[in-house]
């Protein structure tokens, strides 16, 4: 189980491929992507800059996979946020779930990025041509995270 | 009471701060009190922390509710909710 924080891009298959050679009893690989979308809340962006709390939010993201790892059949797991500016269609999270099984998998993996995007300190602020704006945290993210509840 | 509050994202924005190491007056044991307390700085403080926008704490690095005391050395942290992912 592991959590990064990087300003960096990071190679999803790499990461993949890293994962999977430390574990051969894997059978089942889900991996979550989230990227940048053009459109923000006021129109076109120009890009995104993501902020964070350092320390507070490496603990809250290994108590995520620790939650994953109690409730799911969990080989391994791997967390990483891209931190400051972030261009259109570049990638800002990855969540991936390796398991014996697709269930297993696909739920944990489900449960990691409900839960970090209503509890682990990240704020985003879209950045537009001639104005910005801080990403409000929207009520469906939260009722996701909310679905969760027994498995905290 | 010695603590260091840090400020995040439109918070730290709006107050023009992003931390400080202060020593609490008497009788701000909490969160609750603390808001009030930080409330009566100034007009910007003011609005920020009488707002409606939620704001929320964590005391060192861990969340927490707004009825939960302080101890000495504590570092409380005051952000909007998160975003991420």
């Amino acid at each position: 189980m592991a959590v990064r924080i990087q300003t960096i891009s990071f190679d999803l298959g790499q990461e993949i491929n890293h994962l999977k050679t430390s574990s051969p009893q894997v059978g089942a690989t889900v991996a979550f992507v989230g990227s940048v979308r053009e459109e923000g809340s006021l129109g076109q962006l120009t890009h995104l800059e993501v902020e964070h709390y350092e320390g507070m939010t490496e603990k809250s993201m290994q108590e995520l996979e620790t939650q994953a790892r109690n409730n799911w059949s969990v080989i391994d797991t791997l967390i990483i946020h891209r931190i400051g500016r972030l261009s259109v269609q570049e990638d800002i999270v990855c969540v991936i779930v390796l398991s014996e099984h697709r269930r297993d998998a696909f739920e944990a993996a489900q449960f990691l990025m409900d839960s970090l995007k209503s509890t682990v300190p990240f704020w985003k602020k879209e950045i537009y041509m001639d104005q910005e704006k801080w990403v409000e945290a929207k009520i469906s993210d939260h009722e996701a995270f909310l679905r969760w509840d027994k498995h905290k | 009471m010695n603590v260091t509050i840090k400020y995040f994202a439109s918070l730290r924005e709006k107050l023009n701060l992003t931390e400080e190491k202060i020593d609490l007056p008497m009788g701000i044991y909490n969160g609750e009190q603390l808001k009030q307390f930080l409330s009566s700085r100034g007009e910007v403080w003011q609005q920020v922390f009488n707002s409606t926008q939620t704001i929320q704490i964590a005391i060192n690095q861990l969340r927490a509710s707004w009825q939960d005391d302080f101890s000495e050395n504590d570092e409380i942290a005051l952000f909007p909710p998160v975003t991420g992912g």
